[in-house]
């Protein structure tokens, strides 16, 4: 099949190889125009760097290719994709396994790296940051060296396919990841670790050359979209979960969440210290060299962490260290993988490091002593939480790592803990969101601290007071409410101002507010949100948080595809005379062989709270008990315990010719034991009972669960039926956890709001860097300060609003 | 080094170290059943799901019922309030967290781990 194509295995395992020669070339050339500024190199190295990207572009296209063509003599096809698949979800298989997942992150890599490039040469940084972009490239393309998504099911299983078997469809994809999200989470999540390496680049470059200020202005932009980009896609990811996976929350502290969650915050930490070095450096010092700011260390440290951190996570979710402890599995992807992952979180730390270490004293600063109450005070403390937010989260997260080493058993970290340790960072961080806010550059007055805060502490003390009428009654979270209202209306109030004077300094109001909104969400939530076991037989009503249920019935969807069974059960839900229904989801899947159920929640959602209904069991109430076996179960035969039933064979010898199918049973009494054959006749799927002898028990061949990829483990159904036990009418019967969730919206609009504060921030601060590159533009506060004076009766002080503006 | 500095980070570790004592102390150990008989506290015991035994999941009384054998081979009912967990038939391992009560397990959280894709063998070949 398709030997012939231009995108075969071969030639994709040759691309992987041609760039990564590519890349290393390119690495060499630009190392040595670094090295001697000659432009000869330079060309070299733009060319290798354009060869290696094509390389593996063409190699992207050859996997995509192999997929859509359904190429299954491919182990990753075959393993990750299915004839089955629609289009945007056979997309998404080309990222849903390890290797794949490697080539995505190379692939943004290289997408992210084409942009740095052009970057660096208008800043006037190519050489040293190509030299280190290409050692990460190459880095990344080694990983798939090794673990190629092109090996074929021959090398993968030798001497155990013959040559040219061709599997007839793939194993498909967990058929709860098939939705909308898989198409979009992970490419987003995985651009955020790409352009997580440009302020690495950036800073280790800026070590090297002795740049420690303009760095910062040239990084900032894309520490920013590494911010937004990141924390979206971690946002998604937990929106996934609540809406479709029915975790019953946004967050899970699960290892794969706080694998992301951990780089995040140190980037988020990395944009505060970078503003304060920015504002408190300068581009023009005394003898019209750069001078550094405040926090030039911790800057040159979080860079090269944030990146080191993101390596680590790769790591902590790919090696299968965690195993163990999660609900996800990891397998060992093999011990030199392993090894490779480890190699590179210390090369990359290393060099990080050494380079620090080296410069460590030339790193000093104009800024001096910081004021308590001055607006670098708080950012610095700001970034100090996050960072502790995050070391907290890395040392939970691995502490099924740390307690082996000490030669302790494995403990792993639980919700609990990580909510109880985190309660009072939430403290810190909305109240910091707040003051800070209220705080200048340099050095604040009581008289003006107090002033810029009055109005918005009587809003919040108003608001706060909402929040206790609406239920909300523990001090801890009545302050923790103060605090997110107090942040959340003072970035209002002073967003609002700034709107009405220069338009581009809002992105940080506008995120802080949407962090305030978020932490307000995720506080009430995780508070008080309450559960309740509800059981509803067909057509009856039952009542749950004042919502009269009614089980409607079920609907089979998604009927095109016949590799599952999917049924949304119709719930009924009345109150104050308006009625809603929700459809809570339950299928079956030969992607576990129909063992056990996939449940989709059903969700009511309103602004101030949710309604989420999880599917807990379906189940037929009355009627004949029903009971299904594998070849060689034995149970105790209803009815009558004394007696057991072996469920010994199926006999479908003579189906095609009689249209029956048989089963055959073992039955033992406390005397005797005999066998006994049931049949259905497969036309109308009637079944013959067999009375037990001795007893009034008649046992049938109900159904038969066939297991298409293993018919050894097949069910078959037995139906049970005793005169002397006459059945109750049989009645359908869903049983449902109801929870209200008060304020979830809020975390969901908190995200978007700050997501979109981080927008407006790039777009300043990438106006900021090509004034640095062009020093004659007039900067947007000098604008600013031109506008007051002319338009306003202000002659000589520096507004409040723009002074307040500037972060 | 400036004494702020210092003082900063004597604080920031004294407030971790005692973070992880109140996690410590509240944690849960892995262990087997004998021992968290006789511990009686809050434990977790990893093993597999008896599959000759049978499972119940009883929607009224909202108890989810098996018989888990540990990982050193001891075996003992598991009572859990909630659903059977999703997956629960196919899962290689089931994680149980709780206490023993009356010679049974009452079980506060259970954890299922799922044959990952990633594992896939000759044998799912079929050939």
């Amino acid at each position: 099949m398709n030997d012939t194509a231009v995108f075969n295995g071969t030639l994709g395992t040759i691309a992987i190889c041609f760039a990564l020669a590519t890349a290393a070339i390119s690495m060499v050339a630009y190392g040595l125009m670094w090295k001697n500024g000659e432009e000869r190199f330079g060309k070299i190295g733009r060319v290798g760097f354009h060869a290696s990207v094509l390389g593996f572009m063409f190699a992207s296209a050859t996997l995509m290719f192999l997929i859509f063509t359904h190429q299954f003599q491919y182990t990753y096809v075959w393993q990750h994709s299915s004839s089955f698949l629609s289009r945007p979800l056979l997309m998404a298989s080309f990222y849903a396994g390890q290797e794949g997942s490697f080539m995505l992150w190379t692939l943004l890599t290289c997408i992210v790296a084409v942009f740095v490039m052009g970057y660096a040469q208008r800043v006037n940084y190519e050489a040293p940051v190509m030299t280190i972009y290409t050692l990460v490239l190459v880095c990344l393309l080694m990983i798939l060296v090794v673990q190629s998504p092109f090996e074929t099911l021959q090398a993968s299983f030798p001497g155990e396919v013959p040559a040219g078997y061709i599997p007839p469809t793939g194993k498909g994809m967990n058929p709860q990841l098939e939705n909308l999200w898989i198409t979009i989470h992970p490419p987003i999540l995985f651009m955020g670790f790409a352009a997580m390496s440009v302020p690495f680049v950036f800073a280790i470059a800026g070590l090297f050359r002795k740049d420690f200020q303009r760095w910062i202005t040239v990084s900032l932009p894309w520490t920013l979209f590494a911010s937004m980009v990141l924390g979206f896609g971690i946002m998604l990811g937990g929106w996934w979960a609540y809406e479709t996976l029915g975790w019953g929350g946004f967050w899970a502290w699960d290892p794969v969440e706080n694998s992301s969650l951990i780089p995040w915050l140190v980037c988020v930490a990395l944009v505060h210290t970078m503003l304060v070095q920015k504002r408190t450096g300068t581009m023009n010092g005394p003898n019209g060299l750069p001078m550094a700011g405040g926090l030039v260390r911790t800057n040159f440290v979080l860079a090269i962490f944030a990146y080191a951190l993101i390596l680590y996570s790769t790591f902590l979710t790919r090696s299968g260290v965690l195993g163990d402890t999660s609900v996800h599995s990891f397998v060992a992807p093999g011990m030199f993988v392993y090894a490779v992952l480890l190699g590179i979180i210390f090369l990359f730390l290393g060099i990080g490091v050494v380079a620090l270490a080296i410069r460590w004293r030339q790193l000093t600063n104009i800024a001096g002593e910081m004021k308590l109450m001055s607006r670098e005070n708080g950012l610095a403390l700001g970034s100090a939480v996050l960072v502790g937010c995050s070391i907290v989260t890395l040392i939970g997260t691995s502490w099924p790592i740390i307690r082996p080493i000490f030669g302790l058993a494995k403990k792993p970290f639980e919700t609990g803990d990580f909510n109880m340790l985190m309660l009072p960072f939430g403290f810190i961080i909305v109240f910091l969101n707040a003051l800070t806010m209220g705080l200048k550059w340099k050095n604040t007055s009581k008289e003006s601290f107090i002033k810029a805060l009055s109005l918005s502490t009587i809003i919040a003390a108003v608001g706060t007071l909402g929040l206790i009428l609406l239920g909300i009654h523990d001090p801890i979270y009545i302050a923790l409410g103060f605090g997110a209202v107090l942040a959340l209306t003072i970035n209002l109030e002073m967003g609002w101002k700034i709107l009405r004077g220069n338009k581009s300094f809002v992105g940080a109001y506008v995120s802080h507010a949407g962090v305030a909104l978020m932490m307000l969400g995720i506080v009430f939530t995780a508070r008080y949100s309450v559960t309740q076991h509800v059981r509803l037989p067909q057509g009856e009503t039952k009542e749950a948080f004042g919502y009269k249920m009614t089980y409607k019935g079920q609907e089979q969807i998604e009927l095109d595809k016949t590799d599952r069974e999917k049924f949304a059960h119709k719930i009924e839900m009345v109150k104050d005379g308006s009625s809603y229904e929700v459809q809570p989801i339950i299928f079956w899947s030969d992607f576990n062989k129909r063992q056990s159920a996939f449940l989709e929640p059903g969700i009511l959602y309103y602004p101030t709270k949710d309604i989420y209904v999880s599917p807990k069991a379906i189940e037929d109430d009355g009627g004949n008990p029903t009971v299904a076996m594998h070849k060689g179960d034995k149970i105790p035969l209803p009815f009558d315990s004394s007696i057991t039933l072996r469920f010994v064979k199926f006999e479908m010898a003579n189906a095609a010719q009689d249209g029956k199918q048989s089963a055959v049973v073992e039955v033992a009494t406390k005397d005797s034991t005999f066998s006994l054959t049931a049949s259905r006749i497969l036309e109308g799927g009637r079944y013959l009972p067999v009375l037990i002898p001795s007893t009034d028990i008649s046992i049938g061949f109900g159904d038969l669960r066939a297991d298409r990829e293993n018919l050894a483990n097949s069910e078959a159904v037995f139906v049970f039926s005793s005169p002397s036990h006459p059945a109750p009418p049989s009645k359908r019967v869903i049983t449902v956890d109801v929870s209200v969730k008060p304020f979830i919206s809020f975390v969901w609009a908190g995200v978007i709001i700050m997501v979109g504060g981080f927008f407006f921030s790039i777009i300043r601060r990438w106006k900021d860097v090509f004034r640095v590159v062009n020093p004659s533009a007039p900067s947007p506060l000098q604008q600013a300060q031109t506008q007051f004076a002319n338009g306003e009766k202000i002659s000589n002080a520096r507004p409040k609003e723009i002074n307040a503006g500037e972060v | 080094m400036k004494p702020k500095y210092i003082i900063g980070a004597v604080i920031a570790f004294a407030v971790l170290v005692t973070a992880f004592i109140v996690v410590e102390s509240r944690g849960v150990e892995y262990m087997n059943f004998p021992r968290a008989s006789e511990s009686g506290s809050k434990v977790q015991v990893a093993g597999v799901w008896v599959k000759e035994k049978g499972q119940e999941y009883n929607a009224a009384s909202n108890l989810f019922t098996f018989t888990m054998q540990d990982r050193d081979g001891n075996t003992m009912p598991v009572k859990f309030e909630g659903a059977k967990p999703n997956n629960f038939e196919i899962a290689t391992e089931v994680v149980c967290t709780g206490r023993v009560e009356n010679g049974e397990f009452v079980a506060t959280n259970i954890l299922t781990k799922c044959p990952s894709k990633y594992e896939a063998t000759s044998k799912d070949l079929q050939l």
